[in-house]
């Protein structure tokens, strides 16, 4: 469909108003502290609007209600409750302390506690992670506007490439921390709106009225916590859902806090705040049932498109469809800057120029962006669906980097670089071995993140028997041993 | 604020979002439509909040614009203890519960 020209208005003008906020900030951007971590005074309420309009993407926006559609409102506690679980855990024992030891990246923490050839490796390895991760958000930027404008989906791709790759590269996370302010709002904003008509359309005949209604459309199962996802999927997803414990963009926030204080409650807030737009999320798929059927669209990723396309008049289409577009922008650029930042941070600075200036390490970084871009334009142009493509990515993601992480939080003893190693390659191996095999069980449901975590922590555990032993990080940072370099 | 308008309305934020977490296992959807306003009130909080310090804001970010590259240097960390602050206790009683919902609602998915 091509909407109208008053939400076409609305749509361009968003984007525009963004980049301009984008290229004002570049200012403020002159310095390493400035590009990568916005200067470290980010207050309670950037750091909370950054947080959830980073971590919550258009990918997400769409699959939920699609799975919500598609499976029933287990959808969200399948999908979404690991990560709620672990993001809060990670809010509430670990944002404060990342800041404390206020670095860039999350491979700086692996250079402390396992040596600087860990940061190197592991650094490339996110930088890697950072383009596939945003591809599936640049697959939902494109799938919106070939809904709006008809516009051919590879053309989709390569504009909100172009685009979010501008102003990231001009402004670094200062622009980051302030766009994603007015991406949050209008987020918020768009969603209640879509959310209240929704409500409108399907929900006046009372709690009764409704759920016959879902009946005509849901089989018993789908009225279930966990609908009819098997206990493979749970799992699966559960891993997917850990990725807090390694994701940059979380740990990027609380770099970029004022204090740690800040960091604390403006990532744990912004929880509690990411919790009701997944029940908008779920709202949004419930009416997409009433309203649209089963018959109604060809493909569950598509349900919230439809549905706001079906029931929002003029005007309110434009705001629903800019918020889109932002919730896609906003995770994309953080995720840019994070992947510059490991490119000139803990590759270019720590592995080929330790003398680097910092305009140098920027400006790698700056190139850092350009071909993350191009990565990311590439895998989401064979990328076959959505959820897919993040199901995959996470699986493999997951065993790389999950074990070396907890084993700085947790494992509180020596560590040697081999434990680094061999951990990554291992888990690396196992999980993407497991794909190809088609996540067989092993006794119990086995997908292939958690089997890669298994072989990972085995991985660990041996290798951490090799090599010099670097002394715990914790132990550095009460020593005063950890500088920021 | 003050630390009784804090104890109330962050008690409130904890009874609205438990309430919505047992709606939901007794399929009462209807009571999700609060939730936009819950969404949107999180969203008029943040508002508010940066534009109440905003001039504050401004003025300690206003150094970065006059910075010109300079050399890398170095800092040393140095350790401090978290506050156990009003937010840090309720944030503690949402770190409980929250995930003992999710696991509930695993569980009872799982079983029944």
């Amino acid at each position: 469909m091509v909407i109208s020209v008053l939400d076409q208005i609305i749509i361009w003008g968003g984007i525009i108003v963004i980049a301009l906020i984008g290229v004002y900030f570049s200012k403020f951007s002159k310095s390493m502290d400035g590009f990568f971590v916005a200067g470290r005074k980010m207050t309670y309420p950037l750091v909370l609007a950054s947080m959830l309009a980073s971590w919550h993407g258009i990918s997400f926006y769409l699959w939920l209600p699609g799975a919500v559609y598609e499976m029933g409102w287990g959808g969200w506690v399948v999908t979404c409750g690991s990560y709620c679980v672990v993001d809060m855990f990670m809010g509430y024992f670990f944002a404060f302390k990342a800041r404390m030891i206020g670095q860039f990246t999350v491979p700086d923490l692996f250079g402390r506690a396992y040596g600087s050839k860990a940061q190197v490796v592991s650094g490339f390895a996110y930088f890697i992670y950072m383009g596939a991760f945003a591809s599936a958000e640049i697959v939902a930027c494109a799938l919106v506007l070939n809904f709006a404008f008809g516009m051919n989906m590879t053309l989709g791709l390569i504009l909100s490439a172009v685009f979010v790759t501008v102003y990231c590269f001009t402004a670094g996370q200062y622009a980051v921390f302030m766009t994603d302010f007015i991406q949050y709002l209008l987020m918020a904003f768009g969603l209640a709106v879509l959310c209240i008509f929704s409500f409108r359309f399907c929900m006046e005949g009372g709690n009764e009225l409704l759920l016959s209604k879902l009946s005509e459309v849901w089989s018993d199962a789908k009225f279930k916590p966990t609908s009819d996802y098997s206990i493979t999927q749970i799992v699966g997803f559960g891993i997917i859902g850990m990725e807090a414990i390694m994701s940059q963009l979380y740990f990027s926030r609380a770099y970029s806090a004022k204090s740690g204080k800040v960091a604390r409650d403006g990532i744990l807030s912004s929880l509690y705040a990411m919790i009701s737009h997944d029940w908008m999320l779920v709202v949004i798929g419930i009416s997409s049932v009433v309203i649209l059927g089963t018959a109604g669209i060809a493909n569950a990723e598509q349900a919230t498109l439809y549905l706001s396309a079906t029931i929002l008049p003029k005007g309110f289409l434009g705001i629903v469809f800019s918020a889109l577009i932002a919730a896609g922008l906003s995770t994309l650029n953080s995720a840019l800057i994070a992947g510059a930042s490991n490119l000139g941070r803990d590759v270019y600075q720590k592995a080929i120029n330790p003398k680097a200036t910092q305009k140098q390490i920027v400006n790698v970084g700056r190139a850092g962006i350009v071909i993350l871009s191009v990565l990311m334009v590439v895998i989401g142009y064979f990328a076959d669906s959505l959820i897919m493509l993040i199901y995959t990515i996470g699986q493999i993601a997951m065993p790389i980097f999950i074990v070396p992480i907890l084993g700085i939080y947790f494992y509180r003893k020596p560590k040697s670089l081999y434990a680094v190693f061999l951990s990554m390659g291992a888990g690396a191996i196992a999980s993407v071995t497991w794909l190809f095999l088609g996540e067989p069980d092993l006794l119990i449901p086995m997908p292939a993140g958690l089997f890669g975590v298994g072989i990972s922590a085995i991985g660990f555990f041996i290798g951490n028997n090799f090599g010099v032993k670097k002394p715990d990080l914790w132990e550095q940072v009460k020593h005063g041993e950890i500088t920021m370099e | 604020m003050s630390k009784s308008a804090k104890i109330s309305l962050y008690s409130l934020i904890i009874l609205l979002y438990g309430v919505i977490m047992v709606a939901f296992l007794m399929n009462y959807f209807i009571i999700l439509i609060i939730v936009p306003f819950l969404a949107l009130g999180w969203a008029v909080s943040v508002l508010v909040s940066f534009i109440k310090d905003l001039n504050k804001f401004r003025e300690d970010i206003k150094e970065d614009s006059l910075k010109n590259w300079g050399e890398v240097t170095s800092v040393v960390v140095e350790w401090e203890e978290e506050p156990r602050d009003i937010e840090w206790k309720f944030e503690t009683a949402a770190m409980i519960l929250f995930p003992l919902f999710i696991l509930a609602y695993w569980v009872i998915g799982i079983a029944f």
